[in-house]
């Protein structure tokens, strides 16, 4: 966990609540809820990690749940505790087995 | 007894849905398969019960048709690249496709090879995608490969989709 605390990186604990607009120049590591919209590098969402609204990144890992837009300049893996709803744009994806997608989802040109 | 089994051991080794151009050359085998697409629009697999079972390299087969819940003589259907079909196809076996299809297909278990493009409505309990579909998917486990592009509206109980693959288009997930 500490190797996240660095420069341009947040980490959202277990159990903490946040809402509004995060932008993140490098790494966001969410256990907790977020609400509102997120734009990072990476992100990564933690098996108890819930994000509800909009989400931008170039990676974005889902072990939690994300729900309502995400837009993945690059690769999305959803693991298999992984729960996406909404509008998903990706370019490359990938979904472990017991992973969710629900959606529309849009290949990046 | 020689004769029944005379006809039942090529229907076993051809596939049901043979491409008529290649099975011109063995006589009793391509009047047997041309007698099945005769029948109508649909083309099933064979019946358990026609094809001879004595076979023990069908063992494997046995096992893992078991395991879907299928008969243990059942043979997957093979439509293989090159053949073109419009129309309904149903299964109630395994069904492997490498070829080109328009239409609805049914099956239980379904196997997309990287040849096989599908435009219509696919329904099945297994499908692995490795081609092209585009369209409507109706399944209950859903395993997508590295080379597969499915545009169009999926419905499924669980997901798997390898990096690379391509799915764009809705997906809903079915209880």
């Amino acid at each position: 966990m500490a190797e996240v605390n660095q420069q341009g990186s947040i980490f959202i604990g277990e159990g903490v609540s946040i809402s509004g607009s995060i932008e993140v120049p490098d790494i966001i590591s969410i256990s907790g809820k977020v609400e509102g919209s997120i734009t990072a590098r990476q992100v990564i969402v933690e098996a108890t990690g819930h994000v509800q609204g909009k989400v931008q990144a170039e990676m974005v890992d889902v072990k939690g749940s994300i729900s309502e837009y995400l837009a993945v300049s690059k690769s999305l893996i959803i693991r298999s505790t992984g729960d996406v709803k909404g509008t998903v744009y990706y370019s490359e994806i990938e979904i472990e087995k017991g992973g969710q997608l629900q959606g529309d989802l849009y290949i990046n040109a | 007894m020689s004769m029944f089994n005379k006809k039942a051991a090529p229907a076993a080794s051809a596939p049901s849905v043979p491409t008529a151009p290649s099975n011109a050359s063995s006589g009793p085998e391509s009047l047997a398969n041309s007698e099945s697409i005769a029948e109508g629009v649909s083309v099933a697999s064979p019946r358990p019960y026609e094809t001879s079972s004595a076979d023990a390299s069908h063992a494997d087969d046995a096992s893992r048709n078991a395991g879907l819940g299928l008969k243990p003589t059942s043979k997957p259907s093979i439509l293989s690249n090159g053949f073109e079909f419009e129309g309904v196809i149903k299964s109630d076996g395994v069904l492997n496709i490498s070829s080109s299809l328009k239409g609805k297909v049914f099956a239980k278990s379904i196997f997309l090879d990287v040849d096989g493009i599908v435009e219509g409505e696919i329904q099945a309990e297994v499908l692995t995608i490795k081609g092209k579909i585009y369209g409507e998917i109706h399944c209950q486990d859903l395993t997508i490969g590295s080379r597969a592009v499915i545009d169009g509206t999926c419905f499924y109980k669980t997901i798997n989709i390898q990096r690379g693959g391509r799915v764009s288009g809705k997906l809903t997930r079915v209880d």
